[in-house]
């Protein structure tokens, strides 16, 4: 069995203001082991990006804190680590990459200085040489060395996200972390970006860990899923499993609310409602506002994690507390 | 004829379209300021001033800060006169004619400008350096090192400008270090508030959150990564800032609390030509006019800069 890389148990990551504390993330707990590649889907606001920044020890300062649970990275608990210690993992060990590539990148150094500049910071290494691993990264991402000295609004978004990828890869990261990579890239561009993660990600044996709320994306690139909802994970498991028989009511909102080329439907099904307010979460189970196999009992009572098969679901109806009414419908 | 795999077009951000050449940053900023016939100008005349400060000694060699020509006393422009120099006497052209000590007038505006140059690149060079740092640590970090940093450029800018850099002078005693002390002081809060303001801007970009992100440290971030991205509007405040401290400079000098006559200073020889104004206006307007040429050079070139470097004014 592989070793696991990344166990994160009961993440709790609370936002706190004058006014009021906002619960980001909930209680997470999932595992990666080498090489593994995990897509954490959810909507906006479900706590996806405040989990990648807590693993990187990058919450903003003064009002994100980790309020419980913990991080082990290799058995070393990031959330313990003193900043010297996370500044030589970040980069290095752990990298990140963020959403939009069109401001991920200093406007007033050209591309090829700023893939450097990791090796720099990580390594002690001449300016020659840095610059010759620089160009290295750029060829390994599909771009000409011959562009290192071109500023990034000479590149076009899908090349820029690239460049982008370059930085994190630098220093051969053992754990990636991509927040929405391909959102801000169009169809065509985010294949082929997509494409060139996955054979990077092979090639160096790099972990992912996939943020993403579109659940094509993810399915192209991870080998395991978590469906994020209001700060928890719900449902936990292989991809193919998830995708093939969700097993949380969330889950397979999410499935039906996906147009499909292969039923004649009128309209999309999208989940009625709106997320909750993070800082006013509803009692009981997060989900029962809005779930259709709601009933009394999922307002008093939260669920606990519990273990289907080699799946883990946050459902009452898998603490046979209540009817699995799903089974039922799916038949 | 560029092939797209090594020009791709980038649709949304103006680069690299296709039939527009592409200029650096630096090319684009040359060729905006350029347009701005108003602007060079400005920078024409900068520039002279400052080659003729540079080459005062060459023009004119001989000592006119203390060689007092009584008998040529308010000799009119143009006019030729004979001048003592070390026991012999030697005939001389006053261009600009000469004023109650029969100094060369033109002579000693060439000199005084040495002065006020200095002045103004000192004490814009200083402030910016003082000033940006504390506005770049109050900015980045927040909390109470900003509060206070700020309060205290609030306490400086509560008092107003001239007012304070008297003080200082009168206090320390007037001397061409302490004048340039006390204008420097005066003019730190304008960049204190003006570099915490572009900081607080930029350090919420994602770049900044990706430098972070690759491990570099609190200071390499701020020195690579935030103040380059904040130096438009401090280039075009410094510009304008020289034109303000020598400003202030001439003031105190015309009230005798900066440069001591009788070396050269615009300030001083103004103040000096004040009993004059009606019998010998031009040792009086002359010195004026340097001084207004000047400032209003440096307005130009700063109003320049700021319309070159605005992105939101591109055309």
């Amino acid at each position: 069995m592989k070793r696991n890389q990344l166990v994160i148990q009961d993440l709790r990551v609370d936002y706190v203001t004058e006014d009021e504390t906002v619960h980001a993330v909930n209680g997470v707990s999932f595992e990666l082991a080498e090489g593994e590649s995990l897509g954490i889907v959810g909507e906006t606001g479900a706590g996806k990006t405040t989990t990648a920044l807590a693993i990187l020890g990058l919450l903003p300062r003064p009002t994100g804190r980790v309020s419980s649970g913990s991080i082990l990275f290799y058995d070393r608990d990031l959330v313990q680590a003193p900043e010297e210690t996370m500044r030589e993992i970040r980069g290095n060990e752990i990298s990140m990459i963020f959403q939009d590539p069109m401001t991920s990148l200093n406007p007033i150094f050209t591309v090829g200085d700023q893939i450097a500049e990791v090796i720099e910071v990580h390594n002690q290494v001449s300016r020659e040489e840095s610059r010759k691993r620089a160009g290295d990264m750029l060829e390994l991402v599909g771009i000409p060395r011959g562009r290192m000295g071109e500023f990034p609004h000479q590149f076009s978004g899908g090349m820029k996200q690239r460049v982008v990828i370059a930085m994190a890869l630098a220093c051969n990261p053992r754990l990636l972390l991509a927040d929405e990579p391909t959102t801000a890239l169009d169809v065509t561009i985010q294949a082929q970006v997509l494409r060139m993660m996955r054979s990077l990600k092979e090639k160096f044996n790099t972990s992912l860990v996939m943020i993403s709320h579109d659940l094509g994306v993810v399915a192209q690139i991870c080998d395991k899923a978590a469906i994020m909802y209001a700060g928890s994970i719900l449902e936990f498991g292989g991809l193919r499993d998830v995708f093939a028989r969700p097993l949380h009511p969330y889950t397979e909102g999410l499935f039906n609310s996906i147009p499909r080329l292969d039923l004649d439907r009128e309209r999309l099904a999208p989940i009625g409602g709106l997320m909750p307010d993070p800082s006013r979460l509803p009692p009981g189970c997060v989900f029962h506002p809005r779930c259709p196999y709601a009933e009394e009992v999922c307002r008093r009572r939260t669920p606990a994690s519990t273990v289907v098969g080699e799946r883990r679901v946050m459902c009452l109806m898998y603490e046979g507390v209540m009817e699995n009414t799903m089974r039922r419908t799916h038949g | 004829m560029l092939s797209s795999a090594e020009k791709p077009d980038a649709p949304g951000n103006g680069a690299g379209t296709p039939g527009r050449p592409f200029r650096t940053p630096f090319q684009e900023f040359r060729r905006r300021f350029g347009r701005n016939k108003l602007a060079v100008a400005g920078l024409a005349v900068i520039l002279v001033y400052i080659l003729v400060a540079l080459m005062a000694d060459v023009f004119y060699p001989r000592d006119f800060i203390t060689g007092n020509q009584i008998p040529n006393a308010f000799a009119g422009i143009g006019s030729r006169a004979e001048v003592e120099w070390r026991d012999a006497r030697e005939g001389h052209l006053y261009i600009l004619g000469a004023d109650n000590f029969g100094r060369d007038v033109l002579g000693r505006i060439i000199h005084g400008a040495r002065v006020s140059m200095i002045i103004g690149f000192v004490t814009v060079a200083f402030a910016v350096l003082l000033g940006g740092s504390l506005g770049a640590a109050a900015g980045y970090y927040g909390g109470f090192l900003e509060t206070l940093i700020m309060r205290g450029a609030d306490i400086l800018l509560a008092i107003p400008n001239i007012l304070f850099a008297l003080a200082i002078v009168a206090a320390l005693g007037p001397s061409f270090q302490n004048l340039l002390l006390a204008i420097s002081i005066t003019s730190i809060p304008v960049y204190v508030r003006l570099v915490r303001a572009s900081v607080l801007t930029v350090k919420d970009q994602e770049f900044v959150e990706a430098a972070r992100a690759i491990g570099a440290r609190d200071f390499r971030i701020v020195l690579l990564h935030v103040l380059p991205n904040c130096m438009a509007p401090v280039i075009v405040q410094a510009t304008l800032g020289i034109a303000q401290s020598i400003l202030s400079a001439t003031f105190l000098s015309f009230l005798g609390l900066g440069i001591q006559p009788p070396s050269p200073e615009w300030g001083n020889m103004l103040s000096e030509a004040r009993p004059y104004i009606i019998s010998a206006p031009h040792t009086l307007v002359f010195p004026g006019l340097a001084i207004m040429t000047v400032i209003l050079a440096y307005n130009l070139i700063g109003d320049g800069l700021r319309d070159a470097l605005d992105p939101k004014l591109k055309r």
